[in-house]
């Protein structure tokens, strides 16, 4: 067997350089969003856009301008959309059963790719309750059982029926909706008393500390100056993140972009190279508090009266609003875990998204 | 004068010229380094200030890539087919019609201070061999510094085995020669000198009828290695002119090592088999046959450098005005993987032994100097082989960095503005693809891979799950060309072109699991 032909080899090494120089310029002009178009009986190489859709739901349905675009499969979250008419707008839409709809109507520009982000939150969202006794089989229970002691001690709001709530995951979470006003078990719990014998620990006698706080000069973060804040503790509700700040004023969400020296993130554009610092989140009735979504920094947890939502920041077309939980009287907060927990009348609902 | 009588025939670094040659010569150790670090520093550099160039160029070399991956993959799946051809041809029956008989063979085999059964692996696949054992002289070269008990055991060898070849002398190479380097080149020098006087002279052996056969200790040769040789040494045109590379077959120890030390071996080896079938390319490396009497013009193996196997290439390369060659015969001999007796040293062990192999770039600038000073090579060759060898360890060094990390650095650092484009978008998109697809020659190599595995030991447990390993151990091959490839290659470059010259062979330890 003799070795490789030169001719052999010359033809291998020129049948595969001619493969090299066709589809080089096929890559690079796809790669820069060209493709060819009939315009009036002419194939014409045109300059295209893109949408990027982020998301963070697996197998989900992606529809362009209503046509069905493609399915991200099992394990694929993240959608390119290429070859989209530029200057225009383009309406994704993306759907999964059992999970809301995310609409968005975006522009799309020569050379460029537009961002997003879908929220799909589920449409039947479960909840594990908390309680706050637990009677002897160990069910979670409003009412208190006859063996305990009504405490009057105990500031109002932490008592239900006027008893002490003697489940200590839902002391917990007293605490947790407790704002500024310390850790309400850890000085009062010596008044309860405590038949059921739970192994909450205690403190002999009322705290009654008074502290001195020494005089000291706080100093302002410099993005505040730059948006005419003299004191930031005034603020309402206020959230740092990801070089940005919101807070709550006359129940809208005022959110700001306080980096200067970086682009902010794609929301804040409405055009390309056309971005503003401030977003401002209004609703048709008072926002009552915010907070952001776990695992997100795009998407609000609002309250209002009439429930817990979720509301997309991005206002470059009508805003995403979902539901978390329908409900008045509701309050809500984040816990350590990540977690949303919802608190209706005397029962927290911890939400599972 | 010819060139081989010049005064720098046997540099081996700059610093052993003087005035304007050691200029040339060190600006030439320093070309493969900056080339390298140009190359990787460029890219990053260029991501950031011009993040679209680079996207640009990505692209186009994944393509490149690609189709070169094919090229080779189409050059490699010949020579495997060539190899089994080879394997299989009664090389015997082929040399009765010729006048072979003189042909004697001179098998060195350099010796430090491996075990009895490593050496006795190797003569015995001596005596295996289809060839006339009468023709067959082997000389058994220790090293004075490995000590007594090396030599105890070469004495023990020598009572074993010296009836059953045309001759086996015991060389000694002695300890502490200034102007040597602890390595192989000298102590094979030495052996190959000694065996001229005291094997060849004492003889009357033609010079012109010897065949060196330059082995490491654990080069266990095929039964038909000495007729297939012989066979190419007879009809090769300008057989005096000639070295003959067989495929280094790494894999004595296959089932034995760990499956990264598996990849890297027979990586190694699949190397060997592409530039069989590119014998312009070809350049002696590990094993390998030389005429004794080229061997002997030259001086044999230069005493003062580590890369001694391909240098010898060069050498005579330039000594013969450009009118050498090296030819491959595809038919393997097989050698050991690298195995320690930790995972760990044996992964230091790869690292250090491919370190080694790639401080070959040490070749470069004799080569280079030798072409601008021999006037008489022609400008075709020159070009020809200065492209093909720094194109070699350039892309060694820099591409499979390139592609597997530095392709993702313009979406990195590219800069908001870069970010935004549907390149930035379709750069991982087109990478991944193409790298995909390019990978997929990997099942090529897995297939083969199987072909070359020697028998399992019968012993070992758990049979379908080692092949089963023995197959998904090619999904290692990204990190192993980079570990075990690329970074070797940059340290070695950068060695150079810092003028911190290796000074020391690093023997590869051979260990076998009893």
């Amino acid at each position: 067997m003799k070795p490789l032909s030169k001719k052999t080899r010359l033809g291998s090494g020129i049948f595969l350089g001619v493969i090299f120089v066709i589809l080089a310029p096929i890559l690079l002009a796809n790669s820069f969003g060209y493709h060819f178009e009939k315009l009036e009986d002419i194939f014409t190489l045109i300059k295209t856009g893109g949408i990027y859709v982020a998301s963070d739901v697996s197998g989900i349905e992606i529809y362009v301008d209503g046509e069905y675009f493609k399915d991200g499969g099992l394990f694929i979250r993240n959608t390119l959309v290429q070859d989209l008419d530029p200057d225009e707008t383009h309406v994704i839409v993306a759907q999964k059963e059992g999970r809301n709809d995310w609409r968005k109507e975006l522009p799309v520009y020569e050379s460029l790719v537009t961002e997003a982000r879908v929220l799909m939150l589920p449409v039947e969202i479960e909840t594990i309750e908390t309680y706050p006794f637990i009677d002897e089989l160990g069910v979670g229970t409003t009412t208190a059982t006859s063996t305990l002691k009504k405490n009057t001690l105990l500031d109002e709001k932490v008592l239900i029926n006027g008893y002490a709530p003697t489940n200590v995951s839902y002391r917990n979470l007293v605490n947790l909706f407790d704002d500024g006003e310390g850790d309400v078990y850890s000085t009062t719990t010596s008044l309860i008393v405590d038949e059921l014998q739970t192994n909450i620990s205690t403190v002999n006698g009322i705290a009654t500390t008074s502290t001195s706080t020494p005089t000291t000069t706080k100093e302002i973060p410099e993005y505040f100056i730059d948006l005419g804040i003299e004191n930031p503790d005034d603020l309402d509700n206020l959230v740092v993140f990801n070089d940005q700040i919101a807070w709550l004023e006359n129940g809208d969400v005022i959110l700001n972009w306080i980096n200067k020296d970086e682009k902010p993130v794609y929301y804040y554009c409405l055009a390309f190279e056309r971005c503003r610092s401030q977003i401002i989140l209004d609703w048709e009735s008072d926002i009552i508090r915010f907070d952001l979504l776990p695992g997100r920094s795009d998407v609000f947890v609002v309250l209002t009266n009439d429930g817990v939502y979720a509301v997309e920041v991005d206002d470059r077309s009508q805003r995403n609003i979902q539901v978390i939980y329908s409900g008045e009287n509701l309050d809500f907060r984040i816990n350590s875990d990540n977690r949303i927990i919802v608190k209706d009348e005397a029962i927290f609902h911890e939400i599972m998204l | 004068m010819d060139y081989k009588e010049r005064p720098y025939f046997h540099v081996a670094h700059a610093r052993d010229l003087k005035g304007k040659d050691k200029i040339i010569y060190r600006t030439l150790e320093i070309i493969p380094g900056f080339l390298a670090w140009s190359t990787l520093l460029g890219v990053i550099v260029l991501s950031f200030i011009k993040p679209v160039w680079v996207a640009i160029f990505i692209i186009i070399f994944d393509l490149f890539w690609l189709l070169k991956t094919a090229h080779l993959s189409f050059h490699h799946y010949y020579n495997w087919r060539r190899m089994k051809h080879n394997i299989r041809v009664d090389w015997k029956e082929k040399l009765q019609n010729l006048k072979y008989e003189n042909v004697h063979h001179l098998v060195l085999l350099p010796f430090y201070n491996e075990s009895e059964e490593v050496i006795v692996n190797t003569i015995d696949a001596l005596i295996s061999s289809d060839y006339d054992k009468s023709k067959i002289l082997v000389v058994l070269a220790t090293e004075e510094r490995a000590g007594e008990d090396a030599q105890i055991l070469a004495k023990k060898l020598k009572e074993k085995y010296s009836e059953q070849f045309g001759a086996f002398i015991i060389t000694t190479h002695p300890a502490g020669i200034e102007g040597e380097i602890m390595g192989k080149g000298p102590n094979i020098t030495y052996a190959a000198e000694r065996a001229r006087r005291e094997i060849l002279n004492v003889k009357e052996i033609d010079y012109e009828d010897v065949l060196v056969s330059a082995f490491d200790i654990d080069t266990v040769v095929w039964p038909k290695y000495f007729s297939c040789l012989t066979w190419y040494f007879m009809t090769t045109e300008d057989a005096q002119k000639t070295s003959f590379q067989p495929v280094p077959l790494y894999n004595n120890n296959l089932w034995q090592t760990h499956a990264i030390s598996r990849v890297a071996a027979l990586t190694s080896t699949f190397w060997q088999m592409i530039q069989q079938e590119r014998p312009e390319k070809l350049v002696t490396f590990s094993s390998h046959a030389i005429p004794f009497k080229a061997l002997y013009e030259v001086g044999y193996w230069q005493k003062n450098m580590v890369s001694d196997d391909s240098r010898i290439f060069w050498n005579l390369f330039l000594a013969n005005d450009g009118n050498y060659k090296a030819v491959p015969i595809s038919y393997p001999v097989s050698m050991d993987a690298n195995l320690a007796p930790t995972v760990f040293k044996t992964f230091g062990n790869i690292f250090r032994q491919h370190t080694r192999w790639m401080w070959g770039v040490e070749n470069l600038p004799y080569m280079f100097f030798g072409f601008i000073k021999n006037k008489k090579i022609a400008l075709k060759k020159k070009v020809s082989h200065g492209i093909v060898q720094i194109e070699g360890f350039w892309s060694l060094a820099t591409n499979p960095i390139m592609i597997m990390i530095l392709g993702w650095l313009p979406i990195i650092i590219g800069g908001e503005a870069f970010r935004q484009t549907i390149l930035s978008y379709n750069l991982p998109i087109i990478t991944r693809t193409l790298m995909t697809v390019a990978m997929s020659g990997l099942i090529l190599s897995a297939i083969i891979a199987t072909t070359l595995v020697p028998k399992m030991p019968v012993e070992y447990k758990k049979r379908k799950r080692r092949w089963v390993v023995m197959v998904l151990q090619w999904a290692l091959v990204p990190f192993t060309i980079i570990i075990f490839g690329s970074l070797p290659g940059l340290l070695s470059q950068t060695r150079l072109m810092l003028g911190r010259y290796v000074g020391k062979f690093w023997v590869t330890p051979k260990h076998r699991k009893s």
